[in-house]
């Protein structure tokens, strides 16, 4: 991986940068169940009077009150499970019913165009939410080269996550299983809602 | 093919609704400290953070060490 010089990293505006971190937010908490560590990163957050910002503040006031090892047990609940979790959190599955199937391949076919590489020890596939949350933050940030145009950012936002992402983070809100994560389904079903209302204003 | 820098660029009509629509959604620079938990694939900007804070504690080098936990995707 190329290092960056840091004023590209700078180079990114602050609203756009906040939208990479909200990305990232969201690809680390599901992607696994987080560490005491960064349970007490979470605690810290504060929201303002905004539905983002409030959900934020939930997230932090769950933080507080659970540890590492019920963030754990929640996470193979909602995700994994002992046959299978409660959610599937795959586009695939979202719009097909099945896994591996055509929105996959159509991801797979983007992913080689924009010069995203799988890392080799994966076992997920690519179209699992924590993988595509990770890759919107990096099409902002220039991850994976430089930062693509939002034109291009809103094209495979379209294309990938616009079509079942709201309806995964509802469901997520509203799982039996979930207290950690509920608020982390509000942010990202809040947060989808904004990135596809900015990108609107794009023209 | 759109210039993406007219858009970014605050004096632009379509750059400055976005950049206010976001602010004003709860989205604007150093929002309720997302950074710190906001974890990426950059080394980079993982470093970034850490020059951020003269004192980095271990809430940093989490984050350190999750730029590579996160690289099986």
């Amino acid at each position: 991986m190329v290092l960056r010089e840091e004023g590209d990293v700078r180079g990114v505006p602050g609203e756009e940068r906040c939208r990479a971190d909200v990305y990232g937010l969201l690809a680390a908490l599901l992607a696994s169940p987080p560490d005491d560590g960064m349970l007490v990163s979470l605690a810290d957050l504060t929201g303002d009077e905004t539905v983002l910002g409030q959900a934020l503040a939930a997230l932090a006031e769950r933080a507080r009150r659970t540890d590492a090892a019920a963030a754990d047990d929640e996470y193979h609940r909602l995700f994994i499970g002992l046959t299978e979790g409660e959610l599937r959190p795959y586009a695939s599955f979202y719009l097909t019913g099945l896994l591996y199937e055509r929105p996959l391949a159509s991801l797979r076919r983007d992913m080689e165009i924009l010069g995203i590489v799988r890392a080799l020890d994966s076992a997920e596939p690519e179209d699992h939410i924590a993988a595509l949350m990770e890759m919107m933050q990096g099409l902002i940030l220039g991850t994976f080269g430089d930062p693509v145009p939002l034109q291009v950012q809103k094209a495979f936002f379209d294309a990938h996550v616009l079509p079942w992402a709201s309806r995964f983070f509802a469901d997520l809100e509203t799982a039996t299983d979930a207290a950690l994560y509920r608020p982390v389904g509000t942010i990202g079903r809040t947060f989808m809602a904004i990135e596809r209302e900015a990108f609107d204003l794009l023209g | 093919m759109t210039d993406h820098h007219s858009t970014r660029d605050p004096a632009h009509p379509a750059g400055l609704s976005r950049r206010r629509f976001l602010t004003g959604a709860g989205c604007g620079i150093g929002t309720a400290g997302v950074a710190a938990v906001s974890l990426t694939l950059d080394p980079a900007a993982a470093e970034a953070v850490e020059l951020d804070r003269p004192e980095p504690g271990y809430r940093e080098t989490e984050h350190v060490k999750r730029v590579y936990a996160l690289a099986r995707f």
